[in-house]
């Protein structure tokens, strides 16, 4: 979880702000990986999280944008469980996310 | 007053040769507006004004450049520019922890700079050595497999 | 050809379209924000999305080229859904602090409501920037709304030619600035507001009307400022005009418009505005004008009929007391083709005298007669459109394009960006042009005619001349180069100060680009030489044979918004309308036959000489429409001197003018906004004026105004006028003249309101109902048969420094302000941006005279009068001369000018006169 939302800031710092989805998504995706790392995460986040994910790769200009979705993707597909304890138990199994401001 | 004008028509002069050394076609752009922040620790509004004249481009595209390259800036920044890679590589072999251990010692969040002037920090994307991450650059100098007690003394070198 | 299904449409496409284009050919529209056809494609908002038979992923058609048997589907579930993500991440950066908007849907508002998302759903409640954050009069920046599609940066850039907007940052941080993050007006914004018009999301908008909601109605009209001849929909709300938009379908103008054009008509609602017809006391007293000439007396408001009747009395009897040629009739370019047609037929028709002329005296009557002599035609022979796709190389002189013709300008500015064009500016100042250009020539002033045959003797040296056409299409060739042979390179360059190696350089320029496009305007017409500088011009483009081919040319830039109207309708002292020559006997008779009486063969006096002749008694009378004498004429003094010493004046305009004081009647008349006619712009297209708003107050449409004087001064007799085709002055509406205009003037025979109001764009020559119209003229042949090489003479101009007077001046407008100023001094924003005449000087010449930040005034003083003003330290001006204007009657520059007529034209030469300058 906490490196799904490291490699997603690489993607919100290094796109180049042209395409919508890639200049937005990766901003909108990355507030809500850090959103749930804060202890303020709800499941609807996840469907957005997938959504995006979708989005960044059927709708960017370059590859940047399109790779960005991956680790979310990938996050979503075999982490689940890990992801939705910061939200539903409001605990980071492995102790690296702050959960609290 | 007097003296900012001194040093506005000296930066003008540094700028002019700036640019006959390396050219003055849109190519050149990158390599003068990293020469000028080299030399000046930033890229400012008069800097801009006379490229526009000097290389026939507008300003906007200059700022545009300006803006868009992390190695390049805008703003003026302290004597030392510290940059934190916040990549993923590094991140997950400890970076977190180090990251927060030097914006103790330094007091600053990413972007900001020291009221002396002495520090600026900044977090950069991966700097292409993972292997030895987590990696702090200071000015020039790289510091590799950075541990959160290492800070203070790596600091401590540029007194 | 490129065959292509588009949802299951087959389609021909041309391979260098994109599936946008082709798509749009086929009807078949796919949602845009970033694409707009006037602008390069960039491929960034990713609305236009369409799936590809066997592509990977999704494609934007904006940018992606067409290529055989693609199938394309434009619509279908997946794409919807896209579209909609798309929609709602740009919505959800797009923050609307609640101003009401211009239009009740921008275009990202009608996408999200056509893919069923309600846009004020998701929205961000959060500002991420200041709200109105530039202070710029005009326009109004809001980047909460701001998408990024960079339409504005492209408008700015490739429409105007300005290169002020751009991207700073990068990421999600990425934003729209002005040039280094600075003001707009600090990054050279011209306030063309191309911007504004191409902004879809309204982060970007009109400031003046701001937050004043959509518009009841939107009327499509003709702007009123210069011959550029702009179209745009005037938006009206409660019988106001509360702003200007765009019309794509504008002929010459596309989209684009200049700062006078999309923000200069708040005039129209100014409270100086007449609105009730005013004498003086003394008049209706019925007593003799006071005895202090200075001074008429009070005003007093009156109805029409008291003010007209007297009117009619006065001209009555200056008319049958000291004949019809004591009676002048100064008629408007600012007014329409039916006002102006009516102002002739009055001078003749109903006063008997061909003393009608109008302001196209002190601009292009040098141009008119140039060029009627040389070729036949005294009009712009290529239209803009064609000169911007077709010339390789053009040559601007003696105009300031881009702040006098700017849309005109800008078109300029993309020839050379777009085209690669090779522009050679010959100007005295550095104009802004200059910029662009690969070559300035910065001739003395008044030496344009030794600059040019200098050019044309290197084309006859080098043999670059277009023999066959000379041989074909010309006459007098050997004489011409007599002449010619008398300026060889070194004499030229000793009389206008340009280096030799440029002179050949120039050359090589314009032969190796052609064809060559020649663009001119007042920096060639007003001189003592003012005819034979057009002659020097007319006879660079014979000899290099370009004329009568897309590209080329001669190309006047007329000033008004109508002169070029106001003189085919007649409003000259020497011609009917269409240029049907008083002096010839047909065409006398052609005109009395149809108004019904005789008419002098005698040509007329000029305004230069109609007014300075009051003097010797030969002028009593004058009915002025329009203009305003006392300060567009050269030497104001003198010309006001005059004005005192007139008997009677009626003048019919908006409002209180430096002329009025010199009135006996003012009446009404109506803006732009409140008519309905036809102008003639620069490149000889009559275009439709429309009425959007009533007439303010008592005001009265000018065609009546005119048409019941006429009614009354006939009924009180004095002179024979019969039943005849055309003698009557009852018009149900302006349309009606227009009628009788077709039916006098070969040249509009086949105009008409109903063929403009169905969307026809018809340039004179139209000479019949079918005809389309002639935007090239001299196709094959010059309208008088062989183009005339007529021998250009440099002569001095008719004042030079001198001790006394060591400098020289030289006078023009500046891109905010319009002639007298009489509108844009009535429009807040304009003045905020430029609120006083502001005198050019060179840094050298402020040195001199000891300019400083504390010192900056200069006063500026010839043989006929002096002014006092700010300086502008700029180089725009060479050493030795300045530049100033005539928009605000404290520091007008006419007070200095003199009153120097060519012999011809007797235009008067406002280019070049002799000043000395202090600080003060
Ligand atoms: S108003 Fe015109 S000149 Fe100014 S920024 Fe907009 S497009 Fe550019
Ligand atoms: S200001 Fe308007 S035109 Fe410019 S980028 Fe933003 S939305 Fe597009
Ligand atoms: S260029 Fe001329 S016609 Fe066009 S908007 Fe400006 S003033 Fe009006
Ligand atoms: S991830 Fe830090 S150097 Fe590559
Ligand atoms: S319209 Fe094609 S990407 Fe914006």
């Amino acid at each position: 979880m906490d490196l799904a939302r490291v490699l997603i800031n690489f993607f919100r710092v290094e796109s180049c702000g042209k395409c919508t989805p890639c200049r937005i998504g990766t901003k909108r995706a990355h507030d809500l990986l850090e959103g749930i790392s804060r202890g303020k995460g709800t499941l609807e986040d996840l469907d957005s999280l997938q959504a995006l994910s979708q989005e960044l790769l059927e709708l960017s200009n370059c590859g940047l944008g399109q790779t960005a979705g991956t680790p979310i993707k990938d996050m979503l597909a075999y982490f689940r469980a890990e992801v939705e304890a910061h939200i539903r138990l409001g605990i980071c199994p492995v102790g690296v996310c702050p959960m609290h401001d | 007053m007097v003296s900012d004008q001194i040093k506005e028509t000296e930066q003008l002069e540094d700028i002019r040769e700036i640019v006959e050394k390396i050219g003055s076609t849109r190519a050149d752009l990158i390599p003068v507006l990293q020469e000028i922040t080299n030399k000046f620790g930033y890229i400012s509004q008069l800097a801009i004004k006379e490229l526009s004249d000097l290389m026939s481009l507008p300003t906007k595209e200059i700022l545009s450049v300006a803006t868009f390259y992390r190695m390049l800036s805008t703003q003026p920044r302290g004597e030392h520019i510290i940059q934190f890679c916040e990549s993923a590589p590094c991140h997950v072999v400890g970076g977190r922890e180090v990251f927060s251990a030097l914006q103790d010692a330094l007091g600053l969040e990413p972007g900001q700079t020291s009221a002396d002037n002495k520090w600026t920090l900044l977090t950069t994307s991966c700097l292409g050595v993972c292997g030895i991450g987590p990696v702090i650059l200071v000015d020039t100098d790289m510091y590799g497999n950075v541990t959160s007690d290492q800070v203070k003394n790596i600091l401590s070198r540029y007194d | 050809m490129t065959k292509l299904t588009i949802n299951g449409i087959e389609i021909e496409a041309e391979s260098n379209w994109t599936i946008l284009k082709a798509a749009e050919h086929a009807d078949i529209t796919i949602p845009t924000l970033c694409y707009h056809k006037d602008l390069s494609p960039t491929g960034a908002c990713r609305m236009c999305l369409v799936s590809v038979k066997g592509a990977k992923g999704l494609v934007t058609a904006c940018t992606t080229p067409v290529s055989e048997g693609m199938e394309i589907q434009t619509e279908n579930e997946a794409l919807t859904s896209s579209r909609q993500s798309v929609l709602k991440l740009l919505l959800s950066v797009y923050h609307d602090k609640g101003y009401k908007p211009d239009e009740t849907d921008n275009e990202l508002f009608q996408w999200a409501r056509h893919y069923g998302l309600d846009p004020y759903a998701f929205m961000s409640s959060k500002a991420r920037y200041e709200v109105d954050s530039d202070p710029n009069p005009f326009i109004f920046v809001d980047m909460n709304k701001c998408i990024l599609c960079t339409r504005c940066v492209r408008a700015c850039s490739e429409i105007q030619g300005r290169f002020v907007w751009g991207v700073s940052e990068r990421g999600f941080d990425s934003r729209i600035v002005a040039g280094m993050d600075e003001d707009m007006l600090d990054a050279r914004c011209e306030s063309c507001g191309a911007c504004v018009a191409y902004c879809p999301t309204g982060a970007l908008s009109l400031k003046p009307t701001i937050n004043i909601g959509p518009a009841e109605k939107k009327v499509t009209t003709t702007c009123n400022y210069c011959g550029v001849g702009c179209q745009f929909d005037l938006n009206v709300i409660d019988d106001k005009v509360v702003r200007v938009t765009s019309n794509p379908a504008a002929p010459a103008n596309g989209m684009h418009l200049c700062v006078k054009g999309r923000f200069g008509f708040s005039f129209v609602h100014h409270s100086d505005r007449l609105t009730k017809p005013l004498v003086r006391e003394y008049l209706l007293k019925g007593e003799a004008r006071p005895a202090n000439k200075a001074d008429r007396g009070n005003w007093v408001e009156t109805s029409w009929d008291t003010a007209l009747d007297i009117v009619a009395d006065k001209l009555v009897a200056a008319r049958d007391t000291f004949g019809p040629d004591s009676v002048g009739v100064l008629s408007s370019a600012k007014c329409t083709n039916e006002e102006n047609y009516l102002m002739n037929k009055f001078g003749r028709q109903v006063i008997g005298t061909n003393n009608v002329d109008h302001c196209a005296r002190l601009c292009h009557s040098s141009t008119v007669a140039g060029l009627a002599t040389a070729l036949g035609s005294g009009a712009m022979t290529n239209p803009m459109n064609d000169i911007y796709e077709n010339a390789n190389s053009i040559l601007v002189i003696g105009s300031n394009t881009t702040e006098q013709h700017p849309v005109f300008g800008a078109k300029m500015r993309q020839a050379v960006l777009n085209r690669n064009v090779q522009l050679v500016v010959a100007d005295p100042r550095r104009i802004e042009l200059c910029e662009f250009a690969v070559m300035h020539i910065q001739q003395k002033p008044g030496t344009d005619i030794a600059l040019i045959n200098g050019l044309v003797n290197i084309i006859l040296e080098k043999g670059y001349e277009d023999k066959s056409f000379i041989e074909e299409r010309t006459e007098n060739f050997d004489d011409f180069v007599e002449n010619i042979k008398k300026y060889p390179p070194e004499k030229v360059s000793q009389i206008t100060g340009v280096p030799v190696s440029q002179l050949y350089q120039a050359v090589e320029i314009m032969v190796k680009n052609a064809p060559l496009a020649v663009f001119w305007a007042m920096g060639i017409t007003q001189h003592t030489v003012g005819v034979h500088n057009v002659f020097a011009l007319a006879d660079l483009q014979m000899v290099l044979g370009n004329f009568g081919i897309p590209g080329s040319g001669v190309n006047p830039l007329r000033g008004q918004n109508n002169v070029q109207g106001a003189c085919d309708m007649g409003c000259l002292v020497n011609v009917y309308p269409g240029y049907q020559a008083v002096t010839v006997e047909a065409a006398q008779q052609k005109f009395e036959a149809a108004w019904g009486t005789t008419l002098s063969n005698k040509v007329g006096r000029t305004v230069t000489e109609l007014i300075p002749d009051v003097i010797e008694g030969k002028t009593k009378a004058l009915y002025i429409l329009g203009e305003n004498p006392a300060m567009t004429d050269p030497d104001s003094n003198h010309v006001r001197h005059c004005l005192e010493e007139l008997d009677f004046m009626v003048l019919q305009d908006i409002f209180p003018t430096e002329t009025s004081a010199y009135a006996d009647v003012l009446l009404p008349g109506v803006t732009f906004a409140e008519k309905t006619g036809t102008y003639t712009n620069t490149e000889r297209k009559v275009q439709m004026v429309r009425q959007a708003i009533s007439e303010r107050g008592d005001a009265r449409q000018d065609w009546e105004i005119t048409a019941v004087i006429a009614k009354k001064v006939i009924a009180r007799g004095g002179r024979e006028i019969n039943e005849a085709p055309y003698s009557s002055w009852d018009y149900a509406d302006s349309g009606e003249i227009m009628a009788e205009v077709a039916a006098l003037t070969p040249s509009y025979g086949g105009i008409s309101h109903q063929r403009l109001n169905a969307g026809e764009v018809l340039c004179w020559p139209c000479p019949d109902p079918t005809h389309p119209g002639t935007p090239i003229l001299h196709i094959g042949k010059f309208t008088r048969g062989k183009g005339n090489l007529i021998p250009a003479i440099h002569v001095d101009p008719s004042e030079l420094p001198d001790k006394d007077y060591p400098m020289m001046l030289t006078t023009g407008r500046v891109i905010y302000h319009w002639h007298s100023g009489e509108q844009t001094r009535r429009v807040k924003e304009l003045l905020e941006i430029y609120g006083e005449a502001l005198i050019e000087i060179s840094p050298e010449d402020a040195a001199v005279i000891g300019l400083n930040e504390e010192i900056n005034k200069v006063k500026v003083t010839s043989r006929r009068g002096e002014i006092i003003a700010h300086a502008w330290v700029t180089n725009r001006v060479p050493e030795g001369l300045i530049y100033g204007n005539f928009h605000f009657p404290e520091s007008n520059i006419n007070y200095l000018t003199k009153a120097a007529l060519d012999p011809i034209a007797k235009i008067p030469e406002y280019k070049v006169s002799a000043v000395k300058i202090v600080a003060v």
